[in-house]
């Protein structure tokens, strides 16, 4: 497939807008909420918004399907504000999911959730058991990505959350129930129940999911692995497992895969064995980087790991913005990364402009401004480079 | 009750929810106090009858953050990695000298180990700390003097309350390769605090297989050693184990939230046995009880209290 340079995309998550996060949550609408619905939509030009005033109008006591107008318009909403900032891939910011691990472990025979433990601060995640051969209950993404194509204008790229990431991030209690504490090659055994797993929801779960996003006509894939480079010997293991999701779709789809706030230096040269199965490897760069103009390497010094995919085939999905400040990176600095990137890399096709990753914890107005500019700036790129 | 529960504690689901109340403005913090105060108050209730008891440090974000609020020209950095787990710890960062704010000692050690107030300064009570190397994994610009010259103030602090107990928390043996010079200075640290203080002093290794590291850690003069059994093998670190010490052996498996065999505790125990006295040996988490949810890591305890029955 043969993509123009400097392809713009966002990474999976933006905030979901009160009015939408309010009503699931049975929590009364306020007045700001309506206005922030009214702004928005008119911001954005969304047809068929005064159905969902009209909805909103009621401000409590909504009925379930009132409530899946409202996700629905949340997502055209989202995508809308995407395709406005000029991006383009889109997709609607995961409005109709949780987040990327309880929703699709709700998803999937086998798990069972057992309370929650720290991500880190005074933040958690509720983690699941997987105490049972893994079954998928349902295709969970289709509905969206059919949805999102019936209003997008562009290309739509459906993220997934990965195998090894939803594995690392559960408890394994199916193939690890009989352990017992001191007994030989215990860690051994524990490796070994760990890639009996991933291996499975690698093939049951994740290669299905993809199969059926395929067949409906989808062309961008994303696979989420945040959790990628948490045990160092596991690299192999975490390449097997995109091996066994992929399959033999590769090749038919763009496939990428988003990891970041990691130690990238772990994934090479191992991730290497994925050329020509995945297409594009996206980290984070920018939350690493100065604010400092320029393409020299001292003000551009979160972009060390690009020197890693000098000698291979990938895309370099480039991490532009920060998503965990409101600092609006002005275009020239999104346009002096994109420039210090093609130093590197030397060939514009083989970059694709991002955020850091998904834009959840900004609000929307700063999520606007802040791809609006990164938009910007790859238009600056282009000139500077005569493309 | 030979069961210790050193380190970081759940938080109860209500607990949890609250503190996300507190943060968003919902709840007061006299509120949100009431409610840790339950948490701690049950969780003292789990640990009746045994030697020394954990506090929970429930309003402890990861282990390293109070120790921002003792150290001058310090302060809280990027979020890193805890180790190869999905949990996330702040680093601490220092630009200029760090000293230690003399004059606070009493009222830091008062917050954080006494949950708020809820125990009496003379309870038998486990003081977690981190160790050296952990503390200078997840830090910048604090050197290994400056970390073991602040750790010496505090511990001193600590050796003039009665019946405590310093439990290290050390994950880093098996992680990384500790230097030799890092090595000298961690020998020379223990030796020190052994030479001035009486407090009884324990090392908690966990999450890697000690191996590699475990001539150096048993010769140590620590009072005990914590070794995590799901990843360790008996029969390979148990042979050179110093008798003099005693074990604190990591058998609650924080990887799982299956309850364990009682059966095949005490056979672990009895394995044990042919290495170390009986009365040496304590059970403990294979590594920080906070890795599981509140609810299974106290039907863990509860179950491990029938081992001895």
């Amino acid at each position: 497939m043969k993509l123009k340079p400097f392809l713009t995309h966002e990474i999976g998550s933006l905030s979901k807008p009160s009015w939408r996060v309010k009503t699931i949550r049975g929590i009364p609408l306020e007045d700001k909420d309506i206005e922030e619905a009214i702004n928005w939509g008119k911001l954005l030009e969304i047809e068929g918004k005064d159905k969902l005033l009209e909805i909103l109008k009621k401000r409590r006591d909504f009925k379930k399907y009132e409530k899946e107008e409202i996700v629905y318009f949340s997502s055209l909403y989202a995508t809308k504000l995407i395709e406005k900032a000029g991006i383009d891939l889109v997709y609607d910011g995961e409005q109709h999911r949780v987040e990327m691990y309880e929703y699709p472990i709700k998803r999937i025979k086998g798990f069972i959730f057992k309370g929650h433990v720290r991500s880190f601060d005074n933040k958690y995640y509720r983690k699941a058991s997987f105490i049972g051969k893994p079954e998928l209950k349902e295709f969970y993404h289709v509905k969206e990505f059919e949805r999102i194509s019936t209003f997008a204008k562009k290309p739509v790229k459906i993220p997934i959350t990965g195998a090894y990431t939803l594995v690392d991030w559960s408890y394994n209690e199916y193939y690890l129930k009989d352990i017992s504490p001191g007994e030989n090659n215990i860690r051994k055994e524990r490796k070994g129940g760990k890639s009996q797993f991933l291996r499975k929801m690698a093939r049951e779960i994740i290669y299905p999911n993809l199969q059926a996003l395929y067949n409906r006509g989808a062309k961008f894939l994303q696979i989420d692995e945040p959790a990628a480079t948490t045990k160092r010997d596991e690299i192999p293991e975490l390449v097997n497992t995109f091996k066994e999701s992929i399959g033999d779709l590769k090749g038919n789809v763009f496939f990428s895969t988003h990891i970041c706030f990691s130690k990238y230096s772990l994934l090479f040269p191992k991730i290497e064995r994925l050329e020509g199965i995945l297409n594009e490897v996206h980290f984070e760069y920018a939350n690493r980087d100065t604010r400092e103009l320029g393409v020299k390497e001292k003000k551009r010094k979160g972009y060390k790991i690009l020197e890693k995919f000098k000698d291979n085939k990938f895309v370099v999905g480039l991490g532009v913005i920060d998503v965990h400040t409101n600092f609006i990176e002005p275009p020239e600095l999104v346009r002096d990364r994109i420039l210090y990137a093609i130093k590197i890399i030397k060939d514009p096709e083989r970059i694709f402009v991002a955020p850091d990753c998904g834009l959840r914890t900004r609000r929307w107005e700063i999520a606007f401004k802040k791809l609006r500019n990164m938009v910007e700036g790859k238009i600056m790129a282009e000139k500077e480079i005569g493309i | 009750m030979k069961i210790l529960l050193p380190g970081i504690y759940p938080r109860s689901e209500k607990l949890v929810a609250c503190t996300r109340d507190f943060e968003r403005g919902r709840i007061t913090l006299n509120e949100l106090k009431k409610i840790r105060r339950d948490d701690v108050e049950k969780f003292y209730k789990l640990q009746n009858g045994f030697k020394y008891i954990s506090t929970g440090l429930f309003e402890w974000q990861d282990l390293l953050r109070p120790f921002i609020n003792i150290v001058h020209n310090s302060r809280e950095g990027e979020l890193l990695r805890f180790f190869e787990t999905n949990t996330f710890c702040r680093i601490i960062e220092s630009k200029n000298k760090p000293e230690l704010m003399e004059g606070k000692i009493g009222d830091w050690i008062e917050t954080y180990f006494f949950a708020e107030g809820y125990f009496k300064n003379d309870i038998n009570l486990i003081i977690p700390f981190p160790f050296l190397y952990l503390f200078q994994d997840f830090s910048r610009g604090i050197s290994l003097k400056e970390i073991s010259k602040i750790f010496i103030r505090l511990i001193g602090g600590i050796n003039k309350l009665k019946n405590k107990a310093l439990f290290f928390l050390e994950p880093s043996f098996g992680w990384r390769k500790i230097k030799d010079e890092e090595k000298l200075e961690g020998r020379k640290f223990i030796e020190r605090l052994k030479e001035k203080f009486n407090i009884p002093i324990f090392l908690y290794t966990f999450f890697f297989s000690i191996e590699e590291d475990m001539d150096f850690i048993f010769n140590l003069p620590f009072d005990g050693i914590g070794i995590d059994f799901y990843s360790n093998t008996t029969s390979k670190i148990m042979g050179k184990f110093p008798k003099d010490k005693s074990l604190l052996a990591g058998v609650i498996n924080v990887y799982s939230t299956i309850i364990e065999d009682r059966e095949k505790i005490r056979k672990v125990i009895r394995k044990l046995e042919n290495y170390i006295s009986i009365e040496k040996i304590y059970l403990i988490p294979s590594g920080p009880p906070e890795f599981l949810p509140r609810i299974t890591m106290d039907q863990k305890v509860e179950n491990l209290k029938g081992v001895f029955k």
